[in-house]
């Protein structure tokens, strides 16, 4: 317990400037009861905020530092031990333990006495933001998780907001990210799609991902996305549709009304954007005319799926009208179909990239990214020894 | 072996390139000449996969370039494209560019890291390996830009006027006859688009000659001669075959001027 309590143990300088920060507030209440001015009943409010930072950051500092998905050194480091699954992780757990409770329970009694109606605030944020990095980690392997508590997660607050139901469901889908995490750690020593052991793909994924290769390598490498399966589309409009409902009922149903409006056109065009960013048509618009190829197969076809959008978006929730479906149904199977037909329908991005009609050119070459300067290596120097071990 | 058939391209209205056929077997070294804008770096950029033609299809080793996705990705696998200007990260530096472009194209880690410090050592880039890449000259910038090409190790290279842009004259030296024997030792097979003959002709095997988007000619150097019923240097030759008004123009302004 004693070594646990002091693996998970929070940096302290941070530590310290919170609750420095924290007791200033009180002092503050004091001296204004000192100066004689009535004090509101609710002024205890005006420290959640604090309580609510305090906790979003203890569940980031608990994953980003103790979960090897997110330290490629921590991962090499460990690839050159004997670690294996049945051995705590060496710079300690990233599931929960009961030594957590040290840290979480003063801000629950804090939030308690300050605003009794908010007193499992804290708890839920921990958790919900624990839950999210954890929900990043699984789209390295575990992709079935991620999605498992993407389609739950609505469920903290639908169909109604309590707090109590908000932290059951949480605990629900921490046990299911526990599930999760013993899985990936059962993959040591990781050799997923996003990394391999050896790092050699890692390292092409980073030198791709922060501009070292542009023009024209990045253009005609064979590392393209692979594409996303039917049943993956499914899933995901599935899952989409889903939030979208839950965000729906969250604010006011009228609105999705006008989401049937923007949703078709918007997806429409991103879709567009997405294949033909980069990859231009081979001929000029006043080419086409003068050369009397008004049609290029080759290239026009990533228009197809945009028309189908729009099509799927005016003539679904008209024929569903017709057919006397409810508004709100309407909605979320037009919002669906729109969501599987722009995830699904051909040429997929790769199948794109490698056999597109297309022209790339110069206007794919960027202005190499500035790296950090010596003004702001101070604040990010700063930012990164937050989430550094206070050992 | 580059099978460029029946080839036309066009940006706009005018077509850049017309009908243009051309084959490269493994192991030559192909210098494409001409005039500015006469589609030379069209050409190529056809060759490397970054432009689609209008009509007609280029082929790499029998894969027909964009046909299907396997085909494509061995072709990608096989084949380096440098441009006259390619991207350069300029706030990395020149070791960590090299060994990025070379995991890009899978060169096994242990001979990538001797292989990009001999390219540095032979461009003479040694003292500025490890210093940010926008710290270099114009000449190193396409230096190292060669040597990015060259790390690679892929069997097919097409390059974009690489004589240009600065070079030094060792560096000129240096990668001419590094192309030259690599494509002597069948190695690899070389396209480059070179502008001046200065250099081409005791390098290039082939010498490709594009004017108004037409291949005028495509032999050895010797093969140029006899074609223009010209002897000399190359230089003449492309002058009598592009311009062959040129020579009698000259002598006309001169008899015809006071002296």
């Amino acid at each position: 317990m004693n070594k646990n309590w002091r693996q998970v143990l929070p940096p302290r300088n941070i530590t310290i400037f919170l609750c420095v920060v924290y007791l200033f507030t009180y002092l503050l209440d004091l001296y204004i009861i000192y100066l004689g001015i009535p004090v509101p009943k609710d002024i205890g409010a005006i420290r959640m905020p604090l309580l609510v930072l305090a906790s979003a950051f203890y569940a980031l500092y608990r994953v980003l530092n103790f979960h090897p998905f997110y330290s490629r050194k921590y991962r090499e480091w460990l690839c050159l031990t004997p670690w294996s699954i049945e051995k705590p992780l060496p710079k300690g757990p990233v599931h929960l333990i009961w030594a957590d409770l040290i840290i979480l329970a003063p801000l629950t009694a804090l939030a308690y006495s300050n605003f009794s109606f908010m007193t499992l605030v804290p708890l839920i944020v921990f958790l919900c933001v624990y839950l999210v990095m954890m929900c990043i980690t699984f789209v390295a392997e575990q992709a079935s998780f991620a999605v498992l508590c993407l389609f739950l997660a609505p469920f903290t607050i639908y169909p109604f907001v309590n707090q109590y139901v908000a932290v059951l469901v949480l605990i629900v889908l921490y046990f299911i990210c526990r599930v999760g995490l013993r899985q990936f750690l059962r993959g040591f020593p990781w050799n997923t799609k996003y990394w391999k052991a050896d790092t050699v793909k890692e390292l092409r994924e980073k030198a791709i991902s922060q501009q070292v290769i542009g023009w024209p390598f990045r253009y005609l490498n064979v590392y393209e996305t692979s594409g996303i399966s039917v049943f993956g589309a499914f899933v995901l409009s599935l899952l989409l549709t889903w939030w979208l409902h839950v965000i729906q009922w969250v604010f006011d149903e009228s609105y999705a009304f006008f989401g049937l409006f923007l949703i078709p056109i918007c997806v429409a065009f991103f879709r567009a954007g997405v294949y033909a960013a980069i990859y231009r048509p081979p001929i000029s618009l006043l080419g086409r005319i003068f050369t009397g190829r008004l049609i290029i197969p080759g290239y026009d076809k990533i228009l197809i799926a945009p028309i189908y959008i729009l099509l799927a978006g005016t003539l679904l929730p008209f024929t569903l009208g017709v057919l006397g479906v409810s508004l709100t149904l309407t909605v979320e199977i037009s919002f669906f179909m729109i969501f599987f037909l722009a995830l699904s329908l051909p040429p997929s991005l790769r199948e794109w990239r490698l056999t597109g009609a297309y022209r790339i050119g110069q206007h794919v070459q960027k202005i190499p990214p500035r790296p950090v300067t010596p003004q702001n290596q101070a604040l990010v120097e700063f930012f990164s020894s937050i989430f550094k071990s206070s050992k | 072996m580059i099978s460029v058939v029946n080839v036309w391209h066009h940006y706009g209205i005018k077509p850049v390139l017309r009908d243009v056929s051309l084959s490269v077997e493994p192991g030559e070294l192909v210098a494409v000449m001409g005039p500015n804008g006469m589609g030379k770096s069209t050409l190529l950029g056809l060759m490397a996969g970054v432009l689609w033609p209008i009509k007609g299809y280029v082929e790499i080793d029998g894969h027909r370039r964009r046909n299907s996705i396997e085909e494509e990705i061995e072709i990608r696998k096989k084949i380096v494209y440098l441009p006259d200007n390619p991207y350069l990260p300029l706030y990395n530096t020149g070791r960590e560019f090299l060994l990025a472009v070379g995991r890009l194209y899978e060169v096994e880690e242990e001979r990538l890291m001797e292989h990009a410090e001999q390219l540095l050592k032979l461009f003479d880039l040694q003292e500025n390996a490890d210093s940010p890449i926008r710290s270099y000259s114009a000449g190193q910038k396409k230096k190292i830009g060669m040597c990015s090409a060259l790390v690679t190790e892929a069997p097919i290279l097409i390059l974009d006027e690489p004589f240009s842009g600065g070079l030094d004259s060792s560096a000129l030296l240096a990668l001419s006859q590094i192309l030259k024997r690599l494509a002597d030792r069948r190695d690899v097979t070389v396209v480059m688009a070179v502008p001046v003959p200065e250099l081409v002709e005791s390098v290039a095997h082939k010498i490709a000659i594009i004017v108004k988007g037409k291949i005028l000619a495509y032999d050895t150097a010797d093969g140029l001669r006899k074609t223009a019923s010209c002897t000399g240097d190359l230089a003449k030759v492309l002058e009598a075959l592009i311009h062959p008004e040129v020579f009698k123009n000259i002598e006309s302004y001169l008899e015809g001027r006071v002296s």
